[in-house]
């Protein structure tokens, strides 16, 4: 019941979420995001609006980050027979179609080269 | 994707931002290849986002977009805004500096 409507009921934690992100930093920079809105013919001068964008597009890398994180911890810890000193997570083309698959996405590995 | 050396800057300073948000979800390194695919894929979605967006600005007959445009672009795209409060206000984010100085300084 609540998908037709995801505007409304929210609507007051929203406009003041907005008006909280005039002065916020984002991880991607404003010039950045203002430069590929551009790309798409979309000009605005409100750091808002950039900034907004900027959080989707954050969020998406770190849903699909860790969503690869925790695959790459399940694969390690089925295979624990290294039992190293230090553990180091990489970020693997393997994992990333396994969490890129969860949202749609095909990724491959190239076929050759690299 | 072979050549990372001649790419713009912007494209540089995403990846760059990309990296520091693996680095804040828990990885220690990267392979070169998933981090330009992670790269790309968030090049294409500000760039499909702001087509969106601009389409509903103009459909709405103005030149200038508003917020609305936005949140609507991305529940169209499936990007629900829920948690996307919580996201911004985590304890451990980092900011990288804007790219500009740079820009003009290699120009």
């Amino acid at each position: 019941d609540q998908a037709p409507l995801p505007i409304a009921p929210t609507s007051p934690p929203i406009s003041d979420f907005l008006v909280q992100l005039e002065d916020y930093t984002p991880t991607i920079p404003d010039s950045v995001t203002a430069h590929y809105l551009a790309t798409a013919g979309l000009e605005t001068t409100d750091p808002r609006i950039l900034r907004l964008v900027s959080l989707a597009a954050q969020k998406f890398v770190s849903d699909v980050a860790s969503d690869a994180l925790a695959n790459c911890k399940m694969r390690q810890s089925n295979t624990a027979t290294n039992n190293k000193k230090e553990k180091k997570y990489a970020l693997t083309t393997e994992d990333l179609a396994v969490a890129l698959g969860d949202q749609g996405v095909n990724v491959r590995k190239p076929p050759y080269y690299q | 994707m072979t050549e990372p050396e001649p790419t713009d800057p912007y494209r540089a300073c995403l990846r760059v931002a990309v990296s520091s948000l693996c680095t804040e979800v828990g990885y220690d390194c990267a392979d070169s290849t998933a981090l330009e695919t992670v790269t790309e894929m968030v090049q294409s979605l500000l760039v499909e986002l702001g087509r969106s967006a601009r389409a509903f600005t103009e459909l709405a007959s103005r030149v200038e977009p508003v917020s609305a445009d936005i949140m609507l672009a991305m529940v169209e795209m499936g990007m629900p805004m829920t948690g996307l409060q919580e996201y911004a206000m985590r304890s451990n984010r980092v900011s990288l500096p804007s790219p500009s100085a740079t820009v003009t300084a290699k120009q």
